[in-house]
C-alpha cells in the first residue's frame, strides 16, 4: 500500500474520465480502493476491463480516490445527497488557512523540500486535504462538487468511522459500522460481563466553498447513511478544479456527524449533542495538526 | 449410590448454576447491560432453566412432605453423567450470558444462537433428569 501510494504520488496529473470507474449501469464510482482496482484488472491480460494498463488503472483508482481528481456535483438543495446535510451536525469546525497559498507540488516533491510555485487553485486545496487525510489514516473518501447555486466549492467525505468515547479511533473495525468489538483489558473485563458495550461512530465531512453551506432540516440516519452511494453524477463544472482560484473570501469547515450504539443490541442513531468538539475529533488522529500543516 | 443422594448432588448443581445465572442476568439488566431489550433477554433464559429446575424443585418438596428417603440404588453410570451434563449445560448458559460483549453477536443474537446447543442439551438433561426424580417421585 504505501508503495503504490508514493507512486501515484509521483505521478503527473492527467485528465480523468469518469466513464473509467463506472458501473455496469453507468453509475459513477469514485471510492475506488485497491481492491477495487485490481478486480478491475485482467489477470491473464494484465489490461482493465476497460482497456487501461495495470499501472495506469492502480494509478488512475488511486488518483481518483485520492486526489479528488474527479468530482461529482452534487446540489445541496435538491435530494441528491439528502444524507450528508442533516440539519444539525453534531460539531463544527473552520479550520484555520490562509489564502493565498503557493502552489501545491506533489508528495514526494514535497517531502524532497522543493518550493512550489504558481497560482493556488482549488484542486490544490484538495490535495492539500487529501493528504492531511492520508497522513490521518484516511486513505479513502468521497468528493463532490457543489452545485452552480453554492459554488464553486467541493465536499469531502471521509468514510464512517468506530471511535471510542474520547474521539481516538478503534484499533479493529475501524471503518464499519459494525457493533462495536471489545478490547481486551484486565480493567473492563468484568465490566464487559455486566455492563452495556456501547459503540461510538462518526463521519467527518468538510467543505471548502467561497459561500457558506446552508444545512437542510432533513434527518440523518444510520439507515439512510448505509444506503447512500455516491451514484449521483450530474455534468462536471466546465471549469477544472486547478483552473478555478480561491480567493480569500472561500473558507473550510469539517462537520463531525456522530452516532452512538446504546448497546451492542441496538443500531447506532445520530447524536444531536457530543462531549468532544469537533477539533478534539480532528485532534484524535492527528488530523487537526495534519490539515493546519498543509493549510497554513 | 442411593437415589436421594444423586438426587440431592443433581439439584444442588442446579440450584447453583441457576443462581448465578439470575444473579449475572439481575446485574445486566440493573447495569443496561440489555438496554431497552430486558424482556427479551429475560423471555430467553427462563425457559432455558425453569422446566427442569421446577421438576426438581417439585420433586424435592414431595419429598419433603412425605418425610421419606429413598434408599433405592441406583448405577453410577447414569449419575454421572447427568451430573457432569448439567455442569456442562451451566458451562453453556453462563456464556451465552455473560459473552456477550465478546463475541461478533450482539448479545441478544449470541442467546437465540445458544439455542441451537442448548435445546438438544435440555433435551438429553430432561430425559436424564426424569430419570432421578420423576420415577422417585411417582414411587
Amino acid at each position: 500500500m504505501p508503495v503504490l501510494t508514493i507512486l501515484v504520488f509521483a505521478t503527473p496529473a492527467f485528465p480523468i474520465t469518469h466513464e473509467f470507474f463506472t458501473t455496469n449501469s453507468g453509475q459513477p464510482r469514485l471510492n475506488v480502493d485497491y481492491n477495487e482496482v485490481q478486480t478491475l484488472v485482467d489477470p491473464n491480460s494484465g489490461v482493465s476491463q476497460y482497456g487501461v494498463n495495470v499501472e495506469q488503472a492502480l494509478t488512475r483508482g488511486f488518483w481518483v480516490s485520492f486526489w479528488s481528481g474527479s468530482y461529482i456535483h452534487c446540489d445541496p438543495e435538491d435530494l441528491s445527497l439528502p444524507t450528508y446535510y442533516p440539519d444539525k451536525p453534531t460539531a463544527f469546525a473552520s479550520i484555520p488557512w490562509t489564502i493565498p497559498k503557493e502552489d501545491l507540488l506533489t508528495y514526494e516533491e514535497r517531502r524532497a523540500g522543493i518550493k512550489p510555485k504558481g497560482a493556488y487553485s482549488l484542486d490544490d486545496v484538495a490535495k492539500s486535504i487529501g493528504v492531511a487525510l492520508h497522513e490521518s489514516g484516511y486513505s479513502n473518501f468521497y468528493s463532490y462538487w457543489l452545485a452552480r447555486g453554492h459554488g464553486p466549492g467541493f465536499v469531502l467525505i471521509c468514510p464512517v468511522e468506530q471511535i471510542r468515547a474520547d474521539g481516538t479511533p478503534v484499533s479493529k473495525n475501524r471503518w464499519s459500522f459494525d457493533v462495536p468489538a471489545y478490547e481486551f483489558s484486565i480493567k473492563t473485563l468484568l465490566s464487559a460481563m455486566f455492563k452495556a458495550l456501547p459503540g461510538y461512530y462518526r463521519m467527518i465531512l468538510f467543505v471548502v466553498s467561497e459561500k457558506d453551506i446552508v444545512p437542510k432540516d432533513v434527518e440523518l440516519t444510520a439507515k439512510a447513511l448505509k444506503e447512500a452511494s455516491p451514484g449521483f453524477l450530474e455534468e462536471p463544472p466546465k471549469e477544472k478544479a486547478s483552473k478555478i482560484p480561491v480567493t480569500p473570501g472561500f473558507h473550510c469547515g469539517a462537520y463531525v456527524y456522530e452516532f452512538e450504539r446504546p448497546t451492542r443490541n441496538d443500531d447506532p442513531v445520530f447524536k444531536d449533542h457530543s462531549d468532544l468538539s469537533a477539533r478534539t475529533h480532528l485532534a484524535s488522529t492527528g488530523l487537526w495538526d495534519h490539515l493546519v500543516n498543509e493549510l497554513k | 449410590m442411593s437415589v436421594s443422594e444423586a438426587q440431592q448432588t443433581i439439584a444442588k448443581v442446579w440450584f447453583f448454576g441457576s443462581g448465578v445465572a439470575i444473579i449475572a442476568l439481575i446485574t445486566q439488566s440493573l447495569f443496561g447491560y440489555w438496554g431497552d431489550k430486558v424482556s427479551d433477554a429475560w423471555s430467553w433464559f427462563l425457559p432455558t432453566i425453569l422446566p427442569t429446575l421446577t421438576l426438581i424443585v417439585s420433586s424435592v418438596v414431595a419429598d419433603a412432605r412425605k418425610q421419606r428417603r429413598s434408599e433405592m440404588q441406583i448405577e453410577q453410570f447414569p449419575y454421572m453423567i447427568a451430573l457432569w451434563l448439567s455442569v456442562f449445560y451451566f458451562i453453556c448458559v453462563f456464556i451465552s450470558v455473560l459473552a456477550g460483549n465478546f463475541t461478533k453477536y450482539a448479545p441478544l443474537e449470541l442467546m437465540k444462537i445458544s439455542g441451537l446447543w442448548l435445546g438438544p442439551l435440555q433435551g438429553l438433561l430432561s430425559a436424564l433428569i426424569a430419570l432421578f426424580f420423576v420415577k422417585q417421585s411417582s414411587s
